[in-house]
C-alpha cells in the first residue's frame, strides 16, 4: 500500500471537498426556502394547491436523485438552455432537497397540537400569521434535528453530481484513481473525508435530540 | 413518444435487473442488519464496538464511494467482482447498516417485561429474543423496512456509474443512441415513480395483513 499518493494529491482532494461543501450548503439553503414555500402552500393554499404540490413532491420522492440530476443537465441542453454542471447540480439538488424538506416542515407543523391553531383563529389572528408566527416556532424542536439529519444526507448525495462530470470530492477522487491506479487508498481517503464531515453532524443530531427531549420542549404541545 | 413505445422491452429488461438488485440487496441487508442489531445487544464488548463502527461508517459515507471501494478498491486486495456483483455487495453492506438501526429501534420498543416473562418461563435468552421479541419487533418496524426497500430501488441507479445495465443505464444507452433525450428521461422518471408508488401500495397491503394476524 502506498499512502504517499494521498499527500501528493492533497490539494486536489481539498479542492473537491470545498466544492462538495459548497454544493451542499447552497442546495440546503435553496431547498429550505423551496421546501418552506411548498409546505406553507400545502397548508394554506387550499385543496387544489395541496393536490398539485403533493403530486410534485411525490414525483421527486419517487425517482432517484441521480436521474433528476440528469433530467436537469441533459434536459436543459435538449430544450436549448444548456447549463454548466455546477448550476445544473445545484438546481437538481435544490429541487430534490425542497421536496424532502417540505415533508419535514409539514410533519413539524402537524406535530403541534390543533388547539394552538384553533386558539389563534379564535383570537381573530389571520390564518397565515397563525401558521407562520404561532405554529411554526413551536414546531422548531421537531424540525431542526430533522433538518440537520437531512443535511447529512445532502452532503453524501452531492457525490451523485459525479455523473455530471462535476469535480466534487467523488469525481476528483475517481480522476486521481484513474491517473495513479491506486483506487484502494484513494477511495478509503475519500470515505474518510466524507466521514469526517458527516459524523460530527450525526453526533450533533443526537445531542440536540436528547437535549430537547430532556428540556421537555418536545412534549410541550398541549 | 415513439422511441419509448418502440423500446418497451429495453425498459422492461432494465427494470427487471433494477428489481433483482434491490431484492437481493434487501434480503442480504436484512441478514446483515439482523446480525448487526444482535451484536449491539451482545454481552461481549468487542462485538458491540464492531457493530457500532460498521453502522456509523456506512451511514456517514456516500453509497457511491462505497461502490467504488468495492468495485475498484477491493481488487487491490485480490477481491474481484463483476459490476453487477459489486453493486449488489455494496448495496447489501449499505442496507445492512440502515436495517440494523431499524431493527434496533424495533427491539428497543419492546417492553423489558417481555424478556423477564420469557426468563421466568425458563426460556433461554436466545429463544426469548428470536421467538418472543423479534416477532413483535417486526410488527413495529415493517413500515420502515418497506420504506428502506423503496429507497434501495432508487439507490440501485448508481449501478449506471459502473455500467450495470439496470433501468437508468439502459435508458442512458438508449438516449445516446437515439438523442430523444426528453422523451426517454420523462419515461425513465415516470417508470421509477410508478414502480415506487406501486411497491408502497403493495407493501401497505402486506403490512396490514401482518398486523391483522396479531389482533
Amino acid at each position: 500500500m502506498d499512502w504517499s499518493i494521498v499527500g501528493d494529491n492533497a490539494r486536489l482532494l481539498l479542492w473537491g471537498t470545498e466544492t462538495t461543501i459548497a454544493l451542499a450548503l447552497v442546495a440546503f439553503v435553496a431547498g429550505s426556502a423551496l421546501g418552506l414555500l411548498v409546505a406553507l402552500g400545502r397548508v394554506l393554499g387550499g385543496r387544489d394547491a395541496d393536490l398539485l404540490l403533493r403530486a410534485a413532491v411525490d414525483l421527486v420522492r419517487g425517482s432517484p436523485l441521480l436521474v433528476q440530476l440528469l433530467v436537469v443537465y441533459l434536459g436543459a441542453s435538449a430544450i436549448g438552455l444548456p447549463l454548466d454542471p455546477f448550476p445544473a447540480a445545484l438546481v437538481g439538488l435544490s429541487i430534490n432537497a425542497g421536496a424532502y424538506l417540505s415533508e419535514i416542515f409539514r410533519g413539524g407543523l402537524a406535530s403541534v397540537a390543533k388547539g394552538q391553531t384553533e386558539a389563534g383563529l379564535a383570537l381573530g389572528l389571520p390564518k397565515g400569521y397563525v401558521v407562520w408566527g404561532l405554529v411554526l416556532p413551536q414546531a422548531l424542536p421537531v424540525i431542526v434535528p430533522a433538518m440537520i439529519g437531512f443535511f447529512i444526507g445532502l452532503l453524501k448525495d452531492t457525490s451523485l453530481a459525479y455523473v455530471l462530470g462535476l469535480l466534487e470530492l467523488t469525481r476528483m477522487g475517481k480522476n486521481i484513481m484513474d491517473r495513479t491506479f491506486q483506487p484502494f487508498e484513494i477511495s478509503l481517503v475519500m470515505a474518510g473525508i466524507y466521514f469526517a464531515l458527516c459524523f460530527p453532524l450525526s453526533l450533533l443530531v443526537r445531542v440536540v435530540d436528547a437535549r430537547l427531549r430532556r428540556s421537555g420542549l418536545a412534549q410541550a404541545r398541549l | 413518444m415513439a422511441v419509448v413505445l418502440d423500446n418497451l422491452g429495453v425498459f422492461a429488461g432494465g427494470l427487471a435487473l433494477t428489481l433483482l438488485v434491490a431484492v437481493s440487496a434487501s434480503l442480504g441487508g436484512s441478514a446483515v442488519g439482523l446480525l448487526t442489531a444482535m451484536s449491539r445487544l451482545a454481552p461481549a464488548a468487542p462485538a458491540r464496538w464492531l457493530a457500532v463502527t460498521y453502522v456509523e461508517v456506512i451511514r456517514n459515507t456516500p453509497g457511491l464511494v462505497q461502490l467504488f471501494l468495492v468495485y475498484l478498491g477491493l481488487p487491490n486486495l485480490g477481491i474481484r467482482f463483476s459490476p453487477l456483483g459489486a453493486l449488489i455487495v455494496a448495496l447489501t453492506v449499505n442496507n445492512g447498516a440502515y436495517i440494523a438501526e431499524i431493527i434496533r429501534g424495533g427491539l428497543q420498543a419492546i417492553p423489558k417485561g417481555q424478556l423477564d416473562a420469557a426468563a421466568a418461563l425458563g426460556l433461554s435468552r436466545r429463544v426469548a429474543l428470536v421467538e418472543v421479541v423479534l416477532p413483535q419487533a417486526l410488527r413495529a418496524i415493517h413500515p420502515a423496512l418497506a420504506n428502506q426497500f423503496i429507497q434501495t430501488v432508487l439507490a440501485s441507479s448508481i449501478g449506471t456509474v459502473v455500467g450495470v445495465e439496470e433501468l437508468t443505464q439502459v435508458s442512458l444507452i438508449l438516449e445516446s443512441r437515439t438523442y430523444q433525450t426528453v422523451e426517454i428521461l420523462v419515461a425513465l422518471t415516470l417508470i421509477y415513480v410508478a414502480v415506487t408508488v406501486g411497491l408502497a401500495w403493495l407493501m401497505r397491503r402486506l403490512g396490514r395483513r401482518l398486523d391483522k394476524g396479531y389482533r
